[in-house]
């Protein structure tokens, strides 16, 4: 791993069009500032983690529950949320 | 092709439908092939059973049942893994988690929607950034 120190207001770039620029330390709190071309991805870190932890729970789901759900879905008396949704 | 399930003992299915993600599912990378059981299917919720073990299974839904403009941006990274030529080869499915209360509730993860190309069959799942999840439009309860 590289490790580079930075001193707020300073920047890093990786590759042809991605940098990273310390824009503020608070606290335990850095703020980074990321340019990216609109085709790079950028993601916090613990985002795949959560949805690990969703899938593990997902898939604890039992043989009667999709005719349980579908039934439940039919007399409109299923509560429905979504994840991501703020 | 005969496979082993835990929740609905063997079952038949045809081979030339299985989905191959090569990353399998979050959490589970080791199992790389699945189908979905459509002739199971009841509303907008389908069964995606594990070929290769019998105990991983998960309900998904079909977002366009639910919303006819559920869009999902893609990055060329995604498309390429996909081997499609472009949107219109993919579709999409959406991993619902079961809580177990009355009456029962489901949780969507809009978060890490399943992309499909139904044409190579080859899927992944998709991590999103907040701002790019899509708000899916339940319809109400009557």
């Amino acid at each position: 791993m590289l490790i580079l120190t930075r001193k707020l207001g300073e920047s890093v770039q990786i590759g042809d069009g991605v940098t990273v620029s310390v824009l503020g330390i608070k606290g335990g709190h850095v703020k980074l500032g990321i340019t990216a071309p609109p085709e790079t991805q950028v993601l916090r870190d613990e985002l795949a983690r959560g949805i690990k932890e969703i899938n593990l729970k997902a898939s604890r789901v039992a043989g009667d529950d999709l005719a349980r759900l579908a039934s439940s879905w039919d007399k409109g008396m299923l509560k429905v949320e979504g994840t991501g949704e703020d | 092709m005969k496979i082993k399930t835990s929740r609905f003992g063997d079952l038949e299915i045809d081979g030339g439908k299985i989905l191959f993600l090569p990353e399998g599912v979050l959490g589970f990378p080791a199992h790389k092939r699945y189908i979905l059981l459509d002739d199971d299917r009841q509303g907008p919720f389908i069964w995606l059973q594990a070929v290769d073990n019998p105990e991983l299974a998960f309900i998904v839904i079909d977002p366009l049942a639910l919303d006819e403009s559920f869009d999902v941006r893609l990055y060329p990274k995604d498309l390429s893994e996909l081997k499609a030529d472009g949107m219109r080869d993919v579709s999409f499915l959406v991993i619902v988690t079961v809580r177990r209360e009355e009456p029962p509730c489901i949780i969507l993860n809009m978060q890490g929607p399943l992309a499909i190309n139904h044409k190579k069959l080859v899927g992944k799942q998709l991590v999103l950034s907040s701002h790019d999840v899509p708000v899916l439009l339940v319809p109400q309860a009557s």
